[in-house]
Order: structure tokens, then sequence, then C-alpha cells
């Protein structure tokens, strides 16, 4: 039996086995001091288009897009409700209940899509591809590990402070490029220890925002799953 | 007149501009980006923003300036002492550079951000990922709707006297009381609105998305152009025609044969610029003075 070759496979093993290290290669060969923030740059866009493939060849009817996209613009506003406080955000914890109720592709789709359209409004910078990714995996891995599942409040709540610290983590690399365009671990940790207060709010703000959201949000989204029958088989 | 070529070209040419500021760290190629940033960010927003810009851009570089010698053990020319910290020269000037290339892909940014408007990049995906683009551009209509509906229910709470006398925690509380109300309120909308586009006939095969723009001739051209030198400056940056060092000690600046480098840098990166300046022109001889 000959199989059909995929081309969505394709395009996956493309870029991540030719594209990305070939940008490495020529950042490390070509450049004569190493740009790293140029080629993280690169490789956070690169990164983020076979999840967009992936879901684009999906088959998704209208109703499941419309549900996305109206998580995305809950998503966003409730970014906008509690603006005043500062770093006190409640966008992980919504992507985390999105990839929950309605699975992985679309909580990547939701974090992915909140990262873009909120920085439509408050502005788009080389971050933006980075807040896609980072947000767009915490989504992804939420659906992957408690969709379909009988829900431990618990458990979301531990991977809520989780990906608040991996999300303070990971932008602190991108911190780091931007004062001095290279990347050193002593300068890392220099960089990692004045952000611990941060990285407790954003730990805390998921916490609290986890504990306060998920009963009401997941009964309310649970059943619209039920009642219409979308996002069955993920 | 260039907010009227196709998002496709702006996106490559600026992603361009970009990717050589952030390849260089030679001050001249810096400060030939930096001007540029600013010259056409000054012709799309005028006088006021572009001088709250470049306000922005002097502290980001003053920060950078500071900290960057703090944290930097290099360099040889040693200014003055901290306890055991040598301050270099070569890592003040660094820090400067650095902060200088940071504020000018800020600057391109921003330039991006006013060029390309929730339409155009709602474009740019629903011409290769229609879906997404369907999410991008729905959520981008829905994202008034809810907002205005949120006032409303704020409202409400404030009308019932729900606000009155209370302490900031019971503020919050009310605040994801809104918000809860808010997506039981959006989640049955949700299913009307897609009932209703299935009835227009959305789910059908064969459907095609109306794009917006088209590529033009001049699109093509100025695709081509973009390509053509932004990649030539690109390898010629990468085989080192303009590379610049600043540890151990700064490399001296040669004016040398390499030279032509800077003028075609600042000849493309001012093409958007003088094709904004000549649709201004344009403009104010042909508008109707009666």
């Amino acid at each position: 039996m000959v199989k059909k070759i995929n081309i969505k496979n394709l395009i996956f093993y493309i870029i991540a086995f030719a594209i990305i290290p070939l940008i490495i290669a020529i950042g490390i060969l070509f450049l004569p001091q190493k740009n790293y923030a140029v080629i993280s740059f690169c490789i956070a866009i690169l990164c983020n288009i076979p999840f967009l493939l992936n879901f684009e060849k999906s088959k998704t009817n209208t109703r499941e897009l419309v549900l996305i996209s109206v998580m995305v613009v809950l998503t966003v506003v409730s970014r906008l409700i509690f603006s005043p406080i500062p770093s006190f955000k409640p966008i992980t914890a919504m992507v985390i209940i999105t990839g929950v109720a309605f699975g992985a592709k679309a909580g990547y789709i939701t974090g992915a899509m909140s990262a873009l359209l909120s920085d439509i409004f408050f502005g788009q910078g080389p971050w933006t591809p980075f807040q896609m990714l980072i947000w767009g995996i915490i989504g992804f891995f939420a659906g992957l590990l408690f969709c379909n599942k009988k829900i431990r409040l618990w458990q979301i709540i531990i991977y809520g402070i989780f990906s608040g610290i991996v999300f303070s983590l990971v932008m602190d690399i991108w911190t780091v490029l931007a004062m001095d365009n290279s990347f050193t671990f002593l300068r890392y940790g220099e960089v990692l220890l004045a952000s611990i207060p941060f990285m407790a709010i954003y730990a805390v703000s998921n916490l609290i925002f986890i504990l306060l959201l998920t009963k009401p949000f997941m009964k309310k989204l649970l059943r619209i799953k039920d009642k219409f029958g979308v996002f069955g088989k993920n | 007149m260039i907010e009227k070529q196709n998002p496709i070209t702006i996106l490559c040419y600026i992603f361009f501009v970009i990717f050589i500021t952030m390849f260089s760290t030679n001050p001249i190629m810096l400060s030939i980006s930096f001007v540029s940033a600013i010259l056409i960010y000054l012709s799309l927003q005028g006088v006021k923003k572009t001088l709250i810009r470049l306000m922005y851009s002097v502290i980001f570089i003053l920060i950078i300036t500071i900290f960057n010698p703090l944290f930097s053990r290099q360099g040889m020319t040693i200014l003055f002492l901290i306890g055991e910290f040598a301050i270099t020269l070569e890592a003040l000037v660094y820090g400067i550079i650095i902060g200088l290339m940071f504020s000018s892909v800020m600057i391109w940014f921003g330039v991006l951000n006013t060029l390309l408007d929730s339409d155009k990049i709602s474009y740019i995906f629903s011409k290769y990922t229609p879906k997404i683009g369907t999410i991008l551009s729905v959520s981008l209509g829905l994202f008034p709707k809810y907002i205005s509906q949120y006032r409303k229910i704020d409202n409400n709470l404030k009308g019932l006297g729900l606000y009155d006398n209370v302490n900031a925690l019971s503020k919050i509380k009310l605040k994801f009381h809104a918000l809860s109300t808010l997506v039981s309120w959006s989640i049955e909308g949700a299913v009307t609105l897609s009932d209703s586009m299935s009835a227009r006939g959305y789910d059908l095969k064969g459907k095609r998305i109306y794009l917006k723009y088209s590529f033009g001739i001049l699109d093509i051209l100025f695709l081509l152009f973009s390509f053509a030198i932004g990649i030539c400056l690109l390898v010629f940056m990468g085989l080192g025609v303009c590379s610049f060092y600043y540890y151990p000690t700064f490399k001296v600046l040669e004016w040398d044969s390499n030279i032509w480098i800077y003028f075609v840098t600042f000849g493309f990166m001012n093409i958007m610029f003088l094709i904004n300046v000549w649709g201004m022109i344009k403009w104010q001889f042909t508008v109707s003075k009666i």
C-alpha cells in the first residue's frame, strides 16, 4: 500500500530538521558577532508555523471556529478588565481553561491568537512571536494533559503556577537578548534574580484566576460542548 | 501613498529592514537605520507622536548605557572602578549601540503597526490560512461589542449599588462576576453567530474568501526590489563588509572601498519615506483649492 505523503507532516519535518538548523548554522558561521536576537526571532516565527498549519488542515466546523474566536476575544477583554493592576493578567488562566475544556488545538490557537490580537491593541514588537509561542504551548499542553478527563482542580492549579514560572523564564531570555544582544548564563541568572518578584506575581495571579474562574467557566464551556456537540474528538 | 500597497509587500520590506538593523553592530549602519526610522515615522504619524517615540528611545538608550557597563566585564580602557568592578569605555559605548539598535527596531515596529492595521493583518492570515484568518476577523469584529457589553454589565452592577462602600477585594470579586456574566452571554451568542454563518453558506465547499488587496505591478516591483537589495545587503554583511567589534577594544572605522554599503543601505531604508513624501506632494498639487 502506497502511503500518500502528508503535506502537513512534510512541512513540519522540513521546518524542524532543515530550516531551523540552517538558520542556526548561518548565524554561527557567517555572523561575526553571534546575533542571538535575530536568530531567536526567526526561530520563534518558524515554530509557530507547524501549529498553525496543523490547525488549518484539521477538520473544524463553523461552530468550533466561532467558539474559538469568542474565547480569544474574552481573553483579550479579560486582560483589559484587569489592566489597572500591573502584571496581574488572566490571559494564562483563560488559555489554560480553554485548553482544558476544548482540547489541545483550540488551546494553542486561543493562546497564539490572543497574543496577536492583544498586541494589535497594545503594540506589536519583536516579542509578539515569542508570546504567541509560549501562550500557545501553555494552552496546547493544558489540552493534552487535562482535556476529556475528570477535572481535578489542584492539578490545574499546579499546572497554572508552573506555566506562570515558565512564562517568566522564557520572557527573561528575551530580556537578556534585548539588553546585550548575546546570551550568557551569568547574565541570565542576574536577570532571573531581579525578576523573582514578577515571577511570583505571575504564579500567584495564575493561582487566583484559576481558583476563581475554573469552576464557573468550565461549567459553561462543558455545557456548550455537550449541547452543540462541538470539539468532540481531539 | 505607501498605505495603499499590498500588506505582504510592506511586511517583507520592513522585515528586511529590521533584519539588517539587527544583524549589524556597526555604528554608522545603526545610525542610518535610526534616522530612516524616525523620518518614516515622522511622515506617517506627525511631529508630536514622533517626539514621544524619541523620548522613549532616549530613556531606553540611557537605561541600557547605565546597566551594560555594570554587568559587562570586558573592554580595555578603564574609566573608573566601583568596588571590584571596572567600568570600561568599551562597555559603555556598546551599551549605547545596543540601545540604539533596539530602539530603532522598536520604531520600525511602530511603523509596521501604523502601516499594517487590523484589516491588513487579517488579510495576510486569510490569504494563506483561511481558518485562522476567519478567527482573527471574527475576533476583531466581536471585540468592540464585548467591550461595550462588559461596560453595560459593569454599569448594571453599579446601578444596583453593589460597588458602594466595599473594599478593594470585593471590587475585584465583582469584576470576576461581570466577566463570568460576559462569558455566558457571549457563548450563546457565538452559536447563533456560527449558525447564521452556516446559513449564509460558510460551510459550503468551493467558497472563496474576499481579499481586499491585490498584487499590482507596483507591488511586484517593490517586492522584487526589496528582496534583491535586502538579500544582497545581508549577504555582504555576513561576509564582513561592514563588520565592527567593541571588545577588547574598538575597531578603527576605515573609509575604504566598502563605504558603498552605507549609501545603499541609506537608499534602501528611505525608499518608503520617499514614496510617502512623493504621495504627499502629489496630494498638495492635485487637491482642489476652491
